[in-house]
């Protein structure tokens, strides 16, 4: 390389850096502040405006805890999360490749293909009006039962999807020795196919927890008290009569910080559900 | 390799593994099925339907397009697409900007670059219902960081931002640039990791400059990932619901409910079912032109990778 391409590139990075820094700041002051804010004293709101607090307070964690509930909302989100991964990585794996493996003609593969991408995309407002009247009827209107059912309607086809385009990776010599051997469809799924798709589940199952976590439309719409998840509980603590910021702030913090610790830990997971199979590595 | 002859008879299937197959599918399909489909036939009939809630327990009879009709003369419904539509034009285009110029910068393998990358995703796994939250609070025009600190600085005055239907819109604006800038930005970054180095490197050697990759090379081979990002973010704009309730509550008046939203009020707190689902359903049409598309994109993908 020539010395004027390397200054050059030299010059690049000095402009790079500052920039990369700028825009992390953006990206995490919100989140600094957040945490911040649902350890500052309630008095401290609207008088003192510094970033930082001049004292730090867990009563806001206390209120939402003792007084609001707030450890049977996380039961609530907690159940509602691992039972939807459960039932949506057993469910959806299976039909994933059955998919892959089965020789159905084109044009029914393309039409399950486009089933499961208009689930993707299209607007769920238009199911939850007739969900919340069949619960009502079923008399599962503010059970988790409810919001277990609508989020698998959710999750399963992303998982199905997920699955289809990581199995379509993987070789199929291997399943076709042990069937010359004798072992049967089952058997070759739990013993041949499964140990290979592990880093796909895990994709999955990350993906479908960070889905179940935040997901608020559906929830709401078939919860009134006693089975509100995380997300349903925080917005309800802005009023037309004002915004409870205290405990608003703590809870906000409680539903943030599990996906950090999987995006920062599990990112390459997670980043893969997302994409929804649309970028390969 | 053999692949045609592969496709064609892929395994010594047994009558045996065909039952398993259908066995292994019956679930899922049972699932989308009761829990998508049905709701959504059920939809179409309520549509047709004078049905409120609050006054009677049953459907008051078929109305005909009465509720499609209905629709278009709702002033709150003819706003809220104004707005869906205003929030996708001036989002979706910064986004992918953004992302881009991010993605280009932030590429390489230097620790320091890494670890931006993975905390640039930050914003985008995060509940949108907390997203709306924590902005509530940036936002606030007494001790919001936003006006307090960050505009002060700049010796600017800030503006009562969720007080003002203008500032309230450029506020959704904002919080929607900031959480999904990184979908652009992890999207365009493998893509940009998937450019064969060598032909970079040879159009270097033929003295090609930084710029003339760039428009001759880089950008023809990202534009499958544009266009895929591009309809993501289209859609997925249309249908932003948690992040506007929790930052501005649709207000002030109705200046921010876009289409979610007011199907969402019109349904689970005005309970009049007929129209919602009418709504619901023109919102649909919409929406399927471009699934269709996305699909399209997603076939031909598909077939690259057969």
């Amino acid at each position: 390389m020539s010395k004027v391409r390397l200054k050059r590139s030299q010059m690049i990075t000095i402009v790079k850096f500052p920039i990369i820094l700028l825009v992390l700041f953006f990206v995490l002051f919100p989140f600094f502040y957040l945490v911040v804010t649902s350890i500052r004293p309630a008095g401290e709101f609207l008088e003192n405006t510094n970033i930082l607090p001049r004292s730090f307070t867990l009563d806001h964690y206390r209120e939402v805890f003792d007084g609001q509930k707030g450890l049977l909302y996380l039961k609530n989100s907690l159940v509602v999360t691992g039972t939807v991964v459960l039932i949506s990585i057993v469910v959806g794996t299976m039909a994933g490749y059955a998919l892959v493996r089965s020789r159905f003609r084109q044009s029914i593969v393309l039409t399950i293909i486009f089933i499961l991408i208009f689930i993707r995309f299209y607007p769920r407002i238009s199911i939850v009006v007739p969900w919340f009247l069949i619960m009502n009827r079923l008399h599962l209107l503010d059970t988790v039962w409810a919001v277990i059912i609508l989020h698998l309607g959710l999750t399963i086809p992303f998982v199905v999807w997920l699955m289809y385009t990581f199995f379509k990776g993987v070789p199929m010599e291997l399943e076709e020795c042990a069937s010359i051997d004798g072992a049967g469809f089952m058997r070759r799924f739990i013993s041949i196919v499964l140990p290979l798709s592990l880093p796909g589940i895990a994709s999955a199952s990350i993906f479908t927890a960070f889905l179940s976590w935040n997901e608020f439309l559906l929830s709401s719409a078939v919860t009134r008290e006693s089975a509100k998840t995380l997300p349903v509980v925080i917005a309800g603590y802005i009023t037309d009569k004002g915004v409870v910021w205290g405990p608003m702030m703590a809870m906000s913090t409680l539903i943030v910080l599990p996906m950090i610790l999987f995006a920062l830990f599990l990112q390459k997971y997670l980043i893969r559900g997302m994409m929804m199979g649309a970028v390969k590595e | 390799m053999n692949k045609k002859g592969k496709m064609l008879k892929p395994l010594h299937w047994s009558r045996h593994d065909r039952k398993w197959v259908n066995l292994f599918l019956f679930p899922a399909l049972f699932f989308v099925l009761f829990i998508q489909a049905g709701p959504l036939f059920y939809s179409i009939y309520l549509s047709f339907q004078d049905w409120i809630l609050l006054t009677s327990g049953s459907p008051q009879g078929f109305v005909g397009l009465t509720n499609f009709k209905n629709a278009t003369s709702d002033p709150v419904f003819i706003q809220s697409l104004k707005f869906t539509g205003f929030l996708t034009i001036t989002t979706v285009p910064f986004q992918l900007l953004l992302g881009t110029l991010l993605a280009f910068l932030a590429s390489g393998q230097s620790r320091f670059l890494q670890m931006s990358r993975a905390l640039l995703v930050l914003p985008m796994v995060v509940a949108p219902v907390a997203i709306g939250t924590l902005w509530r609070l940036m936002f606030n025009d007494t001790a919001g960081p936003i006006n307090n600190h960050f505009l002060n600085f700049l010796n600017l005055s800030g503006p009562l931002w969720l007080g003002d239907p203008f500032w309230a819109k450029i506020a959704i604006v904002i919080i929607e640039i900031w959480q999904w800038t990184p979908f652009v930005f992890i999207v365009i970054s493998s893509a940009i990791t998937m450019v064969p180095q060598e032909i970079l490197q040879a159009a270097q050697v033929d003295g090609a400059s930084r710029l003339q990759i760039f428009y001759k090379i880089e950008l023809p081979l990202l534009a499958p990932a544009f266009l895929l990002v591009i309809m993501f973010r289209t859609l997925e704009s249309l249908l932003t619901l948690d992040s506007i309730l929790s930052l501005t509550h649709g207000g002030p008046g109705s200046s921010t409910v876009n289409m979610t939203y007011a199907i969402y009020n019109k349904g689970l707190r005005e309970f009049d079912l007929g129209a919602a689902s009418a709504q619901s359903w023109m919102f649909m049409l919409v929406a399927t032109v471009l699934i269709f598309v996305i699909f399209k994109l997603t076939i031909k993908s598909e077939k690259k990778t057969l």
